[in-house]
């Protein structure tokens, strides 16, 4: 039996339907030229056994970029589970990223390993915006002398992200349309993407990460104002919300109130969400008050009266000291056992200072 | 001894329920299972409630948070965790209408099969809008007994709805004082 010839009309149509698909996935596997910058450093001094790498070691994507930036890792004697903590997501609320490295400068996994990414986007850490009338810096004193870390912004430096930012900005899996900026917020970025704006790439390797160093508990610290709605907040994928939940009841046991609330299904690209949808981790994000955002009392980003850095960076530890037990009790979880974290209480009494190197 | 036993049992109940600061007829009321634990008005409430119940208590109570009236069959105890999220609301597909007449449609339900209605409301001053209020004054009401934190009762609204039908209602001043209260109620 011969084949049936086709018509012209239908191979034009198929040659139509070739080069729509060429173009296609040239425009999806298109890369974004990233200006090849050196990332800021960081005066993060880890404690003993402590090991570092490379964002870019998970994707070669942000090497030579302003987003590259330093993994931590502590592996433990005993085997367990992985625990991933990014701080730094948005380079203004300094609550993250000092707990993240206070972390790395006193705290030590026992068993299982510790992952630690204090400034997740580096490039968010690298400028302030012009707006900003707060100081570009804090010091905070301790055995070794007053110590100097960055205050940043919220989102990519626009001088690193590669593009213009588009008028609006729809994550692809979202439902609603952001200000164009927000394309530039890493939070808004996940799973991220390959060879995309900095923000997609940065967003990209973390993911990888992720993946790569099986994380079962994940954790995105942040902050929000002191009178924001998110202030003292838990956010959780909703796969993990009950163990979010067994946490916010161990926090009020220590005098801490938090709140809870599990991710939007149509609200995208956040960490909670992505991570833990694409990935085996459990995904957990803490919003913790920030005097910082209130631009009237941000004169000290250290020493507020009422939410003081060292009590945050308190409230953060202690919160990924909740759900880690609540994992730890749960069937089929590896489990992971830190020491060497202290609590709020040990915060109020003396601040950050004696715990950092 | 079983009579000593029931006697600790009472004063338990009696205690927490003083302790809790309960006002309305106390200590006489007690729930049985099976039960179920549903929110009404979406937020994630239920769930620490759920850890509450279950996790922590052991009373091995049902878990739907947008339980329809089909999924009262049986039950003799209805716990309604009431506050309201818009968030919760929207991921459920549901808008306040809608919520609304599903919460009219289980305590009509959970009336005429005679199930008790446990209301618990946890989440503090957070959940005291106007959206949550609108949800409290349709559940109180038809409760038999109500477990608030004191944070979300502070114009005391808990006891004025509950006082028409002399419903007690124990008020906490944290969420573990919430579980003790809980923990009396039911029947072993």
């Amino acid at each position: 039996m011969m084949a049936p010839v086709p018509r012209v009309g239908s191979m034009r149509s198929q040659q139509v339907a070739v080069v729509a698909a060429l173009a296609v996935v040239a425009l999806v596997t298109a890369r974004v030229a990233i200006p090849e910058r050196a990332p800021v450093q960081h005066d993060i001094r880890p404690a003993a056994g402590w090991k570092t790498a490379a964002l870019s070691d998970y994707d070669a994507g942000v090497a030579r970029t302003p987003g590259d930036t330093p993994v931590y890792v502590f592996e433990g004697e005993q085997p367990g589970g992985t625990v991933f903590v990014a701080g730094g997501t948005h380079g203004n609320e300094l609550a993250g990223y000092m707990a993240a490295t206070l972390l790395v400068e006193h705290a030590r996994a026992t068993r299982g390993r510790l992952i630690v990414v204090p400034h997740a986007n580096n490039s968010a850490v690298s400028y302030v915006e012009k707006s900003w009338r707060g100081p570009a810096s804090f010091a905070i004193t301790t055995a070794s002398g007053a110590r100097t870390f960055r205050f940043g912004t919220r989102l990519t430096d626009p001088a690193h992200q590669g593009e213009p930012d588009p008028p609006k900005y729809r994550h692809p899996a979202s439902t609603e349309d952001l200000d164009g900026k927000e394309s530039r917020n890493l939070d808004r970025a996940y799973p991220g993407k390959p060879g995309g704006n900095l923000t997609e790439r940065i967003a990209y390797a973390i993911t990888g990460l992720i993946r790569r160093e099986q994380v079962d508990v994940a954790f995105d610290f942040h902050e929000a104002g002191v009178n924001s709605r998110l202030a003292m907040m838990i956010v959780a994928n909703p796969k993990n919300v009950d163990l979010a939940a067994a946490a916010v009841l161990a926090l009020e046991g220590q005098g801490l109130a938090m709140k809870l609330e599990p991710s939007s299904p149509g609200f995208r690209g956040l960490s909670h969400r992505e991570w833990g949808d694409h990935t085996p981790a459990r995904a957990f994000l803490f919003e913790t008050p920030s005097p910082a955002f209130d631009v009237k009392t941000a004169g000290d980003l250290v020493n507020h009266a009422v939410w003081p850095l060292a009590r945050r960076v308190g409230v953060h530890l202690a919160a990924m000291m909740a759900v880690l037990d609540a994992c730890n009790g749960e069937p089929g979880v590896r489990p992971v056992i830190l020491t060497d974290v202290p609590g709020v209480k040990a915060f109020s009494r003396s601040g950050m200072g004696p715990f950092l190197r | 001894m079983r009579a000593r036993r029931a006697g600790w049992c009472v004063g338990a109940v009696a205690l927490a329920a003083l302790s809790a600061g309960t006002t309305g007829m106390g200590a006489e009321v007690t729930f049985a299972r099976p039960g179920l634990i549903t929110a009404i008005g979406q937020s994630a409430d239920v769930n620490i409630v759920k850890v509450l119940l279950n996790t922590q208590l052991k009373l091995g109570l049902e878990f739907k948070p947008l339980a329809q009236v089909g999924d009262l069959a049986g039950m003799k105890t209805v716990v309604m965790v009431v506050g309201a999220s818009a968030k919760g609301l929207g991921a459920a597909g549901l808008d306040m209408d809608k919520e609304l007449a599903r919460t009219r449609a289980l305590l009509q339900a959970a009336k005429a099969q005679g199930a008790q209605v446990l209301v618990m409301h946890t989440g503090g001053e957070s959940r005291r809008g106007k959206t949550s209020n609108d949800l409290i004054e349709v559940v109180v009401p038809d409760a038999a007994y109500v477990v608030v934190v004191a944070s979300g009762n502070k114009d005391k609204l808990f006891q004025a709805l509950a006082s028409k039908r002399n419903t007690p209602v124990a008020e906490v001043e944290k969420l573990s004082g919430a579980g003790d209260v809980v923990k009396g109620l039911f029947k072993q």
